[in-house]
C-alpha cells in the first residue's frame, strides 16, 4: 500500500511538471510530423500510469512495477508516448526485482531504460527523446554507486539538459525550426518532475534537495538554455538568443520546362554550392529546390537546360529573424489559450477591443475590407497557436475564413457582422480556452444581439417598403432599414423604437458625429426619452461613414 | 506487368504539365519513414508478397504500392517490438508515412495499410 502510494505521488510529480509546460512542448514539436501534440501525447502517456495505479490495490515493489509499466504501455500516446513507455518498462524491469530504490539501483534501471529504448526502433534517430535518455543513461554510470541519490538525480538532470539543447544541431527538421527536440525537452521536464517527487519522499515533503537546486541554479545562471527555466513562460515559445542562421541564405526553387533535360548533370552543379538539393522530374519536366548563396548563379546554370518558370528565392535569414522576433514580443498569452485578431475601424473602437484584451487590429470595415493576406499576416503575427478573428463586418467574413483555412495555426472565424457585436463577442472571450471553444463562447454571445447603424443614404431609394432620399438619414436594424429622415437624431430615435419593440434591456452605441449636426448630449437626451427602461451606454467610436452603430441585447 | 509511375499535376493556376514520381521513390520514403517509426523493429513479407512487390514496382521491403486516381495506396509490412502498443505504433506508423509521401514527397496518397506480420522478442 505504501508503495503504492509513495509511486502515485512521484509519478504524479511527473504530470504536474509536464502539465505545466504541455503548450511549450506542444509548441516545440516539428520532427517526426510537426502536428504539435508532443507535450499533450506525453501528458496523456503519465496520466495513464496514474490512473492504472490509483485503479490497482498491489502493495509490492514488483506488482507496483508491473503496474506501471501496463498503465504506460496501454496509455501509450503519440511518438513519444510510445517511447516512453519502453523507457518506463526498462527502468520498471529493474526497479520491480529490486528492495529498494538506492543509487545502484536506479543506476541500472536508467541504463535499462535506455537499451529498452533502443531495442524497439530499426533506425533510432538522434536528436531525439533516445539520445536524451542515452545521455542520461551514460551520465548515471559516471556517479559512484556510494553516493547519495540526489547527486545521481543532479548529474542525470544536468545531462538530459545539455542533450536537449544539442539536439537542434543533431536533427536538420530541428535545425531548420531553430528548436529543441519537443520529446527530448518533455522528457527532461517529466524526469524533473519525477526527481522533485522523489526527493520530497525522501525529505519528507519538506525540503526540495541542495545538490539539484544548486546544479539548477547554475544551469539557470548560465542562460540561454530552454532547459535551464522552471515557470512556464507566458510566451508559448520565448527565444533568448537569434536562433542560429543557415550557411546558405536562400532557398530557391523553380522549374524547368525542355527537351532531355539532363538531371544528373544539374544535380551535380547543385551538391558543392548547397545543401538540400532536390531535383525531380524527368527528361521534360525538372523541379529543382536548393538553399545556395548565390541564387542568380543557379539559375544561369538552370536555363542552360531549359526554359525557366515558377521561380521562388527566400531569404532564409529574414525568415529565421522573423520568427526571432514574433516569438521575443507581443502580447501576453494564457497557457495553451488564444489570442483574438479584429478588424475594427475608428480609433475609438480600436481602444475598446484593446481594452478587452484583443491582441491584434486590422484596421477596416464598412468600404475598406481588408484582404485575407493582411489578416493571415495579423494571424500569423502573434506566433500563437490559438487565433479567433472577428471580422465585424457582413462583408469580411468570408475574407476571414479564407485567411483561416490559409493558416497552418488553429483560427476560428466568430462570424460578427458589425463593430457593437464584435465588442459583444471579445467580452465573451476567454483566454486559457483554445480557439474552438472560444469561437464556441463568443458565437453564442452575440446570438442574441441585435446590431443597428445609422448612416446617410448615398442614392434615393426604396428599401424594406421605405422611401430613401440621397443624404437623408437611414436606420438599418439587423440589415432591414427601419427608418429613414432628414435628422440624423430621428433616424436615432427610430432605431431605438425598433429596439424597444424587442424589449431591449441595455444598448450600446458608438458614435463618430463630427460634422454630423448633432452631439452625444442630444443624443443621450433623445434614448433617455425614447427609450426609459434601456440602459444605454455611449461611446466614442470614430468610425468612418456611420455616425451611429449600436447594439443592443 | 509493373504499374506506371505516378504522374503529380503541378498545383495552381497556369501551371501545366506536372511531375513523374517513380514508385521506386515513393516506395523508398514509404520504407523510410516506416523504418524510422519507433516500435517497428524491421520489415517483413512472407516470400508471396515480394513477388506481387515486384510487379507492383516497388523494391522496397515491406512496401507495397497502388496507384490509381492519381492517388497511391500504400501497404506496409512490419515486425514490431513486443511490448508496445500496437494501435499506437501503428497510428504513428500511418502519420508518419503519410506526412513523408504527402507533404515531403508531394505525392498524394489514398489508404495506408499496415500489417504487423511479427513481434520481436
Amino acid at each position: 500500500m505504501i508503495v503504492r502510494t509513495a509511486a502515485i505521488g512521484v509519478i504524479q510529480s511527473a504530470l504536474a511538471a509536464v502539465e505545466a509546460e504541455r503548450q511549450l512542448i506542444n509548441d516545440l514539436n516539428v520532427y517526426p510530423v510537426p502536428d504539435g501534440d508532443t507535450g499533450t501525447n506525453l501528458a496523456l502517456t503519465v496520466r495513464a500510469v496514474v490512473e492504472e495505479l490509483e485503479q490497482s490495490d498491489v502493495s509490492d515493489i514488483p506488482s507496483v512495477a508491473a503496474a506501471v509499466t501496463k498503465g504506460s504501455l496501454m496509455g501509450a500516446r503519440g511518438n513519444s508516448g510510445v517511447i516512453l513507455s519502453q523507457i518506463v518498462r526498462g527502468i520498471c524491469d529493474v526497479w520491480g526485482q529490486a528492495d529498494s530504490l538506492d543509487t545502484a539501483v536506479f543506476k541500472h534501471a536508467v541504463t535499462e531504460g535506455q537499451a529498452a529504448a533502443y531495442r524497439a526502433v530499426k533506425t533510432p534517430v538522434e536528436g531525439t527523446m533516445l539520445t536524451v535518455i542515452r545521455e542520461m543513461a551514460t551520465a548515471a554510470q559516471a556517479v559512484p554507486d556510494d553516493f547519495g541519490l540526489e547527486h545521481l538525480l543532479a548529474a542525470i538532470e544536468e545531462a538530459g539538459r545539455i542533450a536537449v539543447e544539442n539536439t537542434t544541431a543533431q536533427l536538420p527538421a530541428l535545425q531548420k525550426a531553430g528548436v529543441v527536440d519537443a520529446g527530448g525537452y518533455g522528457l527532461l521536464v517529466l524526469f524533473r518532475g519525477l526527481a522533485d517527487g522523489i526527493e520530497d519522499l525522501m525529505h519528507g515533503g519538506k525540503v526540495v534537495a541542495g545538490a539539484r537546486l544548486a546544479a539548477r541554479v547554475v544551469a539557470q545562471a548560465a542562460a540561454g538554455a530552454v532547459g535551464g527555466r522552471r515557470a512556464r513562460p507566458a510566451r508559448a515559445v520565448t527565444v533568448h538568443e537569434p536562433s542560429e542562421l543557415s550557411e546558405h541564405r536562400y532557398c530557391t526553387s523553380f522549374l524547368i520546362t525542355g527537351d532531355g533535360i539532363d538531371r544528373e548533370a544539374l544535380e551535380a552543379f547543385l551538391l558543392p554550392i548547397g545543401d538540400s538539393a532536390l531535383v525531380v522530374g524527368d527528361a521534360r519536366t525538372v523541379k529543382v529546390h536548393v538553399h545556395v548563396n548565390d541564387p542568380g548563379g543557379v539559375l544561369t546554370e538552370a536555363i542552360k537546360h531549359g526554359s525557366v518558370g515558377d521561380v521562388e528565392i527566400n531569404d532564409m535569414h529574414a525568415q529565421t529573424r522573423d520568427r526571432d522576433e514574433r516569438l521575443s514580443a507581443g502580447p501576453e498569452v494564457g497557457e495553451g489559450g488564444a489570442v483574438v485578431v479584429a478588424v475594427v475601424a475608428g480609433a475609438g473602437n480600436q481602444q475598446l477591443f484593446r481594452d478587452l484584451g484583443c491582441h491584434a487590429i486590422v484596421d477596416g470595415g464598412q468600404s475598406m475590407n481588408p484582404s485575407a493576406a493582411q489578416l493571415l499576416a495579423a494571424v500569423e503575427s502573434l506566433g500563437v497557436e490559438e487565433v479567433v478573428i472577428l471580422p465585424n463586418n457582413g462583408n469580411v467574413i468570408l475574407t476571414a475564413e479564407q485567411a483561416a483555412g490559409m493558416s497552418s495555426l488553429h483560427v476560428a472565424v466568430v462570424p460578427s457582422r458589425s463593430i457593437p457585436s464584435g465588442l459583444a463577442a471579445m467580452i465573451a472571450f476567454e483566454p486559457e480556452h483554445d480557439a474552438v471553444g472560444n469561437a464556441r463562447i463568443m458565437q453564442d454571445a452575440i446570438v442574441d444581439v441585435r446590431y443597428a447603424e445609422v448612416t446617410h443614404a448615398v442614392r434615393d431609394s426604396e428599401l424594406d417598403g421605405l422611401e430613401v432620399k440621397k443624404g437623408q438619414a437611414m436606420a438599418i436594424v439587423d440589415g432591414r432599414l427601419v427608418a429613414a429622415a432628414d435628422a440624423l437624431e430621428e433616424a436615432f430615435a427610430g432605431m431605438l423604437e425598433e429596439f424597444n419593440r424587442g424589449d431591449a434591456e441595455y444598448v450600446t452605441v458608438l458614435t463618430a458625429l463630427n460634422g454630423s449636426g448633432t452631439t452625444r448630449e442630444e443624443l443621450q437626451d433623445l434614448a433617455a426619452r425614447v427609450a426609459p427602461d434601456a440602459e444605454i451606454s455611449f461611446h466614442e467610436g470614430g468610425q468612418p461613414l456611420y455616425p451611429i452603430l449600436a447594439s443592443a441585447e | 506487368m509493373a504499374q506506371s509511375d505516378l504522374r503529380v499535376p503541378f498545383a495552381g493556376p497556369g501551371l501545366s504539365g506536372g511531375v513523374t514520381v517513380s514508385l521506386q521513390v515513393i516506395a523508398k520514403l514509404a520504407g523510410r519513414a516506416a523504418k524510422a517509426t519507433y516500435g517497428v523493429v524491421a520489415m517483413q513479407e512472407p516470400p508471396i508478397r515480394k513477388l506481387a512487390r515486384f510487379f507492383r514496382g516497388s523494391l522496397s521491403e515491406g512496401v507495397e504500392l497502388e496507384v490509381g486516381d492519381g492517388r497511391v495506396d500504400i501497404g506496409i509490412h512490419v515486425v514490431m517490438e513486443r511490448g508496445v502498443n500496437i494501435a499506437q505504433v501503428t497510428a504513428n506508423l500511418r502519420e508518419q508515412v503519410r506526412y513523408q509521401v504527402e507533404r515531403v514527397g508531394g505525392v498524394p496518397v489514398g489508404e495506408i495499410n499496415v500489417r504487423v506480420e511479427d513481434l520481436k522478442d
